[in-house]
């Protein structure tokens, strides 16, 4: 029955409080609407729904594709040991609009050890800011270890807080290896192209991986 | 042996159903604990434990665990009409739109993760009765089939619903800062004593019969939505 229904490829964003998930966001959806991409996005705030109307309000999206889902204070839970109401709000999403390509699931601000269940995403990124200091990737946390990408963001504010880009750079190439990392700047959207490719490259030309199949 | 087998598997069933783990987003409802905690109508433990004895003697045994009773003995008997029946008395007898939405949502939250743990026909012939707007699939019923499917007896299929119910709302009373983890354990021992009556009034009880009175709960459970800050769903 609902099983024939094409799951959309869900990309899961996590990351500390204020590091720039929003911002990433907003800067994502409309590069990849420009490319005829069917997005929507679920956020998970922490206590209201103000990262639901702050995207809404950016009137980038219609609104019915903005959903956004209380987590009871446990931010970590919904997006692993618990996805099952943010599985909900995807697969209404998919009914809604059976058209879907894509479904962000923003976490709501969590610590450096937020990882996402690959029963709920099909991908993850983790964004850091660089203003948490140049220190973080050093603290190996296991969400910045094990994110498919890692975005560094405000990299504009790199020189106001005292944190040396070189620094970062060298730590997380000795820490994550060959996995990706992309530096970005939401205020610009510079670095953004990057994370749009990688994007595509994972997730978009694929169907959803995501195993359990929901009602 | 093959007796020994069969009881220790729906003991462990028993309790792998009635974890706080299981997966069902029960962690996001507070049956209106949040909107009373915010007013301060709700403020100490001995609050709490009146507000849960309450939900429990006029709301959950006198209705919730009505239906779920009629689902289990329709789902034994494979009467899916009588399922269909108990879910749709319930949700009749639900007034409030915030309540049955959460019902609603916390039913299919159990039934994704059910069906993919105990494979039943009756939980996908009721995943489908929910895609086709023929079924709510309200929590307490899912929850009937599932205990089921699993294998629980009636009496262990109450019980674990009970103790989702009451352990949950401790969880929920503790991230309020309503209580802390020690008075949680206090409260969920004095409870324990009241689940067998509560229970016993389910048991006398016909769909028809079905019954809530929690004004206060109720009215708390409307205002959640225009709550500033929210944390929980209901
Ligand atoms: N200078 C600068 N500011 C940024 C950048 N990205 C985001 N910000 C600002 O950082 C603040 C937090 O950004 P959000 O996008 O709300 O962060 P978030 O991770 O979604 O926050 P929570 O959802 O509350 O955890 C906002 O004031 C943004 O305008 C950036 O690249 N450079
Ligand atoms: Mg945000």
């Amino acid at each position: 029955m609902t099983d024939d229904i094409q799951s959309a490829a869900r990309v899961g964003i996590g990351g500390p409080v204020g590091s720039g998930k929003t911002a990433l966001l907003e800067g994502l959806v409309p590069r990849l609407m420009q490319q005829g991409i069917e997005v929507a996005v679920v956020t998970n705030d922490l206590l209201t729904q103000e990262d639901a109307d702050r995207l809404r309000r950016k009137g980038f999206l219609p609104s019915e594709r903005i959903v956004g889902v209380e987590t009871g204070s446990c931010p970590h839970t919904a997006i692993r040991e618990d996805p099952t109401m943010n599985l909900l709000a995807v697969q209404d999403l998919e009914r809604l609009i059976p058209q879907l390509d894509l479904v962000f699931i923003e976490s709501g601000g969590d610590n450096l050890a937020s990882t996402f269940s690959y029963d709920l995403v099909d991908t993850y990124i983790f964004v850091i800011d660089v203003g948490a200091g140049d220190d973080i990737p050093r603290k190996n946390g296991p969400g910045f270890m094990q994110a498919d990408l890692v975005v560094i963001n405000k990299v504009d504010i790199a020189p106001y807080v005292g944190a040396d880009l070189a620094v970062i750079r060298r730590e997380v190439a000795a820490r994550r290896r060959e996995k990706p990392v992309a530096y970005t700047n939401c205020k610009t959207g510079e670095g953004l192209d990057q994370v749009v490719y990688f994007i595509s490259e994972t997730v978009l030309f694929q169907t959803s991986q995501t195993a359990v199949k929901v009602i | 042996m093959t007796g020994n087998r069969s009881v220790l598997d729906s003991r462990l069933a028993l309790m792998q159903l009635s974890d706080s783990f299981f997966p069902s987003g029960s962690f996001t409802l507070s049956h209106g604990l949040e909107s009373l905690a915010h007013s301060g109508q709700i403020q100490s433990p001995q609050d709490f434990q009146d507000f849960l004895h309450i939900l429990l003697y006029q709301k959950v045994g006198s209705s919730d665990l009505v239906a779920l009773l009629h689902a289990y003995q329709a789902s034994q008997s494979a009467a899916l009409d009588e399922i269909r029946q108990a879910d749709l008395s319930l949700f009749a007898q639900t007034l409030i739109q915030p309540v049955r939405e959460a019902q609603g949502k916390s039913g299919r939250a159990l039934l994704m993760v059910a069906r993919s743990t105990w494979p039943d026909r009756q939980l996908d012939w009721l995943a489908d009765q929910i895609s086709v707007g023929q079924c709510h699939g309200l929590h307490p019923v899912v929850f009937a089939v599932v205990g089921r499917a699993a294998g629980l007896e009636p009496s262990d299929i109450l019980l674990a619903y009970l103790h989702s119910f009451v352990t949950g709302l401790c969880g929920a009373a503790i991230r309020l800062g309503v209580l802390g983890h020690l008075k949680a354990q206090l409260v969920l021992k004095a409870i324990a004593p009241e689940l067998e009556t509560v229970i016993a009034q389910a048991t006398d009880l016909t769909l028809e019969d079905m019954w809530t009175c929690t004004p206060l709960i109720d009215i708390a459970q409307m205002g959640h939505q225009h709550l500033p800050q929210r944390q929980f769903m209901t």
